[in-house]
């Protein structure tokens, strides 16, 4: 096998395969990539057993045949040379000879045969979702995604089609983000668990076109361009979430966006890293971000904030709070709260989704 | 100081060269010989603890290890493992809570003992303190020395007189007659500065300080001659404080039955997550490490821990937790007769994050 292929595009294909490949892995294949010949082109495809990425660049093939290789210093290598073109050769038993420029590199690889087969999601045709869309749903929840690897039901974030919308949901059991835009043309289903990695990895895509997606029983394929993800679907009951939207709270405290997160940001400075908390006092004068930490000190700051109703107290995990504003997009925000042990409910105002919000529970102080 | 209150009985344990004994005891080719933990004798770093044998030779908790060689190029340099140091002090504080309640560790080796309510079951504090040392002798295999006096300050000292392996009692009666002769620096709190303006005084001696009238010593010292006053005559009446601050949260259960279903375990961890989340709960605690036991039916034991992002009580997340720790043990293959669920790096002050579903 030869094969003479463009060093940019080529680049451009394998840059996203790395966040794929597991670094700490026991499985050595796992750690490479695999090169596979096809017509008029070469594949592409990492793995890690739950998520895999496939893609593929044009390139002139002689002869057919594939290799694994180790994918970082692969990709090292990709980037270190120069010239426009690259050439690959498949010599002897698992050794591939890399020419570009006057740089010529023979690095050890693995049969491919090794590599793992990776699943193929057909049947039910795809629902073609546009994904710059999707993409800016997946950055407004992906924060709520739990990494406590024991809570494995929340390691993902609910993907659900409703009657002409897409709704995304993401818990860690302490706050919850939920995102629902407009979608024409959908029709209620059941919701899927998605994986953050596979979240991850899709925000880092690029483009504007549609993402196909593709569910069979146990794995999702998502596809935009050349390059599809496939997934395992999250095994698991997510929880029942609308009942933890808090309906009936009923003060109500409106603030800029950027004040309110940079005053929490100076304020958390003075927080220690075992419990994080600040301490949100709502008066109708204004609102005020405290906190105290017996080894470190005590810091304050007054922020504008119109307030209706009784005031109140309660402490905050600055993470959560700062997480909601960064992801929100309007210049302001609305705080619904009740009292110190009840979730509070962040809201965009004026903001451009079907529906936005981030329910925080409060740390007790 | 109340001349009505009842004498107390103190005694002030302090554990013999503790980690080179420690080391000594485990490795008997070691015996005998000059230890030093602490420090590589190439590089820098100070010595944290020496054996009798390499005191002999000038060497001292913070010597320098590069002079601890050249003092004694013989002696033997080791790591200290604290890890094993702390559990060998919680074993030997267990012995010291079997005689009372009252026990108020300073270190990791030493402490005080409040004996004055269990007299009667040892005749005498001189009986209790004979026992002690006894038992950490048969049962760690280490010596302690012991100083037993009306109070800490007196119990401190006499721990000190007569070590290694010492027993010195100062009954109220003889307190006058044990301190007149010692040193000034045997006193806690005198230290070189002290020391040299008492001699400037003319004062060596603890005799010859209690000769000191009180305002004299208030001049000299400010608040602290006040202390050196009452100190000078034996006097001090710090309680022994049992400040056992809780360390760490468990419930365990032994089945009548060996379980041998996952499902079954699973719903046994629920309940023992149930009972941890409701103790850390009512104690305003939350904990940060979960850590999951595991006996199998021929008695080998296990114990699986993760440390989580943030404190919790929540049952349910800790139930969670204990389920994925229980699956990387055998439980399911082997039979198990006993689980436990233990939440410890416990988080003080109440801040909790409080959870927003019920616990499954």
């Amino acid at each position: 096998m030869k094969i003479r292929l463009k060093r940019s595009e080529f680049l451009n294909e394998l840059a996203p395969m790395q966040g794929i490949v597991e670094r700490r892995t026991t499985i050595p294949v796992l750690s490479h990539l695999l090169l596979q010949s096809g017509d008029d082109r070469l594949g592409l495809a990492a793995t890690d057993l739950d998520v895999s990425l496939t893609s593929w660049c044009q390139a002139e093939v002689e002869g057919t045949g594939g290799i694994a290789v180790q994918a970082r210093k692969f990709l090292e290598i990709i980037r270190a040379v120069v010239g426009e073109e690259v050439v690959l050769e498949l010599t002897e038993e698992n050794r591939l000879k890399i020419s570009a420029g006057s740089s010529r590199f023979t690095i050890n690889g693995l049969s491919a045969d090794d590599f793992p087969t990776l699943p193929e999601v057909d049947g039910e045709s795809a629902i073609a979702l546009p994904f710059a869309q999707f993409k800016r749903m997946v950055g407004k929840v992906i924060f709520a995604v739990s990494t406590e690897e024991s809570r494995f039901q929340l390691n993902g974030a609910l993907v659900k089609l409703k009657q002409d919308g897409l709704e995304m949901v993401a818990t860690d059991g302490h706050r919850l983000a939920l995102v629902e835009n407009g979608f024409e043309g959908a029709v209620e289903a059941d919701g899927v668990l998605v994986p953050r990695k596979a979240l991850l990895e899709l925000q880092r895509f690029e483009g504007d076109g549609s993402l196909d997606f593709r569910r069979s029983e146990h794995h999702l394929s998502f596809k935009l361009g050349r390059r599809e993800l496939i997934c395992r679907i999250l095994e698991g009951t997510f929880p029942d979430y609308e009942r933890v939207i808090a309906k009936d709270n009923d003060k109500v405290a409106t603030f800029d966006s950027r004040l309110l997160a940079e005053a929490v940001q100076r304020v958390a400075l003075l927080t220690g890293d075992r419990a994080r908390a600040v301490r949100l006092e709502l008066a109708a004068e204004g609102a005020k971000v405290s906190a105290a930490n017996p080894d470190l000190g005590e810091a304050s700051e007054e922020v504008a904030c119109e307030f209706e109703g009784e005031g109140l107290s309660l402490g905050i995990n600055p993470d959560y709070l700062g997480h909601f504003l960064s992801a929100v997009d309007t210049e302001k925000v609305r705080l619904e709260l009740k009292d110190e042990n009840t979730q509070a409910v962040g809201l965009p105002i004026d903001g451009d989704d079907v529906r936005y919000l981030c329910v925080i529970m409060p740390m007790r102080v | 100081m109340n001349p009505d209150a009842p004498v107390r009985r103190i005694l002030h344990c302090d554990m013999d060269c503790f980690y080179a004994a420690v080391h000594m005891r485990d490795d008997p080719s070691l015996r005998g010989r000059p230890v030093v933990i602490g420090g590589s004798p190439a590089g820098r770093g100070v010595v944290a603890a020496a054996s009798y044998e390499a005191r002999a030779f000038g060497i001292r908790s913070a010597t320098p290890a590069a002079r601890a060689v050249r003092l004694c190029p013989q002696a033997v340099f080791l790591k200290p493992e604290f890890p094993r140091y702390r559990l060998e002090s919680r074993q030997v504080f267990e012995i010291f809570r079997h005689f009372t309640d009252i026990v108020q560790p300073v270190s990791i080796d030493e402490a005080y003992l409040d004996v004055s309510s269990r007299l009667d079951r040892w005749g005498s504090a001189t009986a209790v303190a004979q026992a002690i040392k006894q038992r950490v002798r048969d049962e760690r295999g280490l010596t302690v020395s012991v100083g037993v006096a009306p109070n800490r300050l007196l119990a401190k000292i006499a721990s000190d007189r007569d070590k290694p392996d010492g027993l010195t009692v100062v009954p109220p009666s003889r307190v006058h007659a044990f301190l007149d002769p010692l040193a000034v620096r045997d006193l806690p709190g005198v230290g070189p500065a002290t020391e040299r303006r008492l001699e400037r005084m003319g004062v060596e001696t603890v005799g010859e300080l209690r000769a000191v009238p009180l305002d004299r010593l208030e001049r000299g010292f400010g608040r602290h001659g006040a202390t050196l006053y009452r100190y000078a005559r034996g006097q001090d009446d710090r309680p022994v404080r049992v400040h056992r601050e809780r360390k760490s949260l468990s419930a365990e259960r032994t089945y009548s039955q060996d379980l041998t279903a996952l499902t079954e375990m699973d719903e046994e961890l629920g309940r023992l997550s149930e009972r941890v989340g409701r103790g850390l709960a009512k104690h305003g605690l939350g904990a940060r490490t979960l850590t999951l036991k595991v006996r199998y039916e021929d008695f080998t034991t296990l114990t699986r821990s993760r440390t989580l992002v943030a404190p919790t009580a929540d049952a349910g997340e800790i139930a969670s937790v204990m389920r994925l720790l229980l699956r990387h043990s055998e439980a399911g293959r082997r039979a198990v007769r006993l689980l436990g669920v233990g939440g410890s790096n416990l988080v003080r002050g109440g801040i909790a994050q409080l959870a927003l579903f019920a616990p499954d």
